[in-house]
């Protein structure tokens, strides 16, 4: 499947803002969620694997069950502000936080 | 110089003449040619636009239909557009947002329907392209 262009200058402006969406169970994997505005939106059971999360704004994101296995550049600060439980699995570098 | 002489030299002067004028003609010929062509290319390329604009503009209306198959249909046309129009991209894009951030914050559905998992593809497509742009600039 030919893939989607996006113009030069328009490369700069693009960001995921998808604030408030209910998208359980959806797939970002492998995904490229640099600067994206994830806040309150409902990601339960989401799989997040190998998602590139630089400076991503999950404040109030639900995370319940979602997997981010892999993901990287996900700090402790923005996964504290994210909805999380038992369920939540995270990546071997955030899980030592999660059980302090 | 005597009379046969000049009639030659008469001769080959309507040569140059009559050459340096089919020359002239030919490339003005070749010009006009040339001009006609790029004027066609272009109205093609704005009939193409034409048709573009008015796909967005049927897709978008269709994104908020009630039948699956309706939106699905919407949201690859949309996806179609931005293709082979990349100066869409931002506006589809945007809209596509748009319809996940508002359009989904009343479902109660526990999973993702397959309209909103194609659009959350086309969300990282264009991340990804996003994020290798932004890297190439650096």
């Amino acid at each position: 499947m030919r893939r989607i262009k996006l113009l030069p200058e328009d490369r700069a402006k693009f960001r995921i803002k998808i604030p408030g969406a209910r998208i359980p169970g959806a797939k970002f994997d492998k995904g490229n969620l640099t600067d994206a505005d994830l806040s309150f939106a409902n990601c339960s059971n989401a799989s997040f694997r190998g998602a590139d999360f630089l400076r991503a704004n999950l404040k109030g994101t639900i995370l319940r069950g979602a997997d981010l296995t892999g993901a990287k550049n996900l700090t402790w600060g923005q996964l504290s502000k994210a909805i999380i439980d038992e369920t939540t699995i995270l990546p071997k570098e955030l899980e030592q936080h999660a059980a302090e | 110089m005597d009379a046969v002489a000049w009639s030659e030299v008469a001769r080959n002067w309507a040569i140059v003449l009559g050459g340096g004028l089919g020359l002239a003609l030919a490339f003005w010929r070749g010009l006009a040619a040339s001009r006609q062509a790029l004027a066609s290319r272009e109205q093609a390329r704005l009939q193409r636009r034409d048709h573009a604009t008015e796909l967005f503009n049927r897709a978008v209306e269709q994104l908020a239909d009630d039948r699956l198959e309706v939106r699905l249909s919407a949201i690859y046309t949309l996806r179609a557009v931005i293709v082979d129009f990349a100066d869409f991209s931002l506006p589809v894009t945007e809209v596509l947002q748009a319809f996940l951030a508002e359009r989904t914050a009343e479902r109660s559905e526990e999973t993702l329907g397959p309209d909103l998992a194609v659009i959350v593809e086309i969300l990282l497509d264009a991340s990804d392209q996003a994020a290798t742009g932004r890297q190439s600039q650096v």
